[in-house]
């Protein structure tokens, strides 16, 4: 379910846009679903103002409602991040948590939003746990929707 | 964080919403794939000597000038791109045009051998008029896509050797850099930042996963060889800080990793 993806038809991280006109030109429904989750991650991207670096690389998936996964990744000491979970058309309200290396919460964002952020400041270098949720879905979507996680620190 | 909402109107559910869940991680159910894994940029630890004094970033560019490895095949190349893009994310950090302009190149040149397609190849034109615009900050999510797209042009040919090989070369890259860094200009606190053996696992699974014939490469086994001597040498506990000695063991390893 969580492939690590490198998105072919994104040229520009963070151009919430340029995804946008991506995801009216792309034939496939399922790959679509994730441009759309992806163009809501993008969406915040775009509002962070010019200093916070993004990571271009992603995770992605599908969830049904009520399901969640859990993904991990090395944070470093001395840098802000933030962790971003976005849901496509069908999402309703996405959640995300992040857990440290012994399962403790250290942040999280559980507001009924397709669009996630957690924003962490890690006191050591280490692996972190980033858990995303699908906690509500759009009528109509089939009970499930597309989540993209994506990384910006400073 | 609900000030962004990405979607229409609001909906009436017909079902009951879920509760929401706020118990700890169980990590002793957890399962993960090594795809769940998200790798850290290749300049992510590099940005955590933000505070170090100029001497140190001198020191920092000048060890980056040397790359002394031959793309002589597909083993040494993916090495070169992985060594070259870290030192672009250094350049990055430091807004070093010259090294920039000269990694960047060395990066390209390995990825064609490598056979990324022309538009990734073409990308490093719009990477070179950014800098030359001195938009450090837009170059960054550039270069990271140049690099996976690069990563990714090689899983389409089922070149998974190359991939892994350029994934850790790169990481060892950065921390020889971060390393000279902070033997120039040591302080505990930026150690706290080498606390990855997680990530140095990981890149050892992958590593131990490439073909035979790629483990013969003399390059190859000086990556794996200083890989292997790492989880060693890291910080084990939270608050592990290291001493000036074992970021300079720290820095013998990696530098022991690119070899002619």
């Amino acid at each position: 379910m969580n492939t690590f993806f490198r998105s072919r038809f994104s040229k520009l991280t963070g151009a919430a846009a340029m995804l946008s006109a991506a995801l009216l030109l792309t034939a496939t429904p399922a790959t679509a679903s994730v441009l759309g989750a992806r163009v809501c991650a993008a969406v915040l991207f775009d509002a962070l103002s010019s200093d916070w670096y993004i990571r271009d690389a992603f995770n992605y998936g599908l969830l049904q409602r009520g399901q969640s996964t859990v993904l991990s990744t090395t944070l470093n000491a001395g840098r802000t991040y933030k962790v971003v979970a976005g849901g496509c058309e069908d999402a309703f309200d996405v959640d995300v948590a992040v857990y440290d290396e012994s399962g403790n919460l250290v942040s999280r964002d559980s507001d009924t939003s397709p669009l996630a952020v957690a924003t962490v400041s890690p006191r050591w270098s280490g692996t972190f746990y980033v858990k995303v949720t699908m906690y509500q879905v759009r009528p109509n979507s089939g009970g499930a929707a597309h989540y993209v996680v994506q990384y910006a620190y400073q | 964080m609900t000030s962004i909402f990405c979607g229409s109107s609001l909906a009436v559910f017909a079902e009951e919403n879920p509760k929401k869940d706020e118990s700890p991680l169980d990590l002793k159910t957890l399962k993960l794939a090594d795809s769940d894994y998200a790798m850290p940029l290749p300049g992510e630890i590099l940005s955590t000597l933000k505070s170090a004094k100029p001497e140190a970033w001198k020191q920092v560019t000048a060890a980056a000038q040397t790359l002394d490895v031959a793309a002589d095949d597909e083993a040494s190349s993916a090495i070169l791109l992985g060594a070259s893009v870290a030192d672009c994310f250094l350049a990055i950090e430091t807004k070093d045009t010259a090294l920039f302009d000269k990694r960047s190149d060395t990066a390209l040149e390995a990825a064609k051998k490598l056979g990324a397609e022309q538009p990734i190849l073409d990308s490093g034109k719009t990477l070179k008029d950014l800098v030359k615009e001195g938009a450090w900050m837009k170059v960054v999510p550039k270069l990271d896509n140049l690099h996976l797209e690069t990563l990714a042009a090689m899983r389409k040919i089922d070149d998974t050797d190359s991939e892994a090989i350029t994934l850790a070369s790169g990481w060892l890259r950065g921390l020889y850099l971060f390393s000279e860094g902070l033997l120039a200009d040591y302080s505990a606190e930026p150690t706290l930042a080498l606390r990855q053996k997680d990530l140095v696992n990981h890149l050892i699974i992958k590593l131990s996963g490439i073909s035979d014939s790629a483990k013969e490469s003399a390059q190859v086994k000086a990556l794996s060889t200083a890989l292997g001597k790492l989880p060693a040498a890291l910080p084990e506990a939270k608050d592990a800080t290291l001493t000036k000695e074992q970021v300079a063991a720290l820095n013998a390893i990696a530098k022991s990793a690119f070899v002619k």
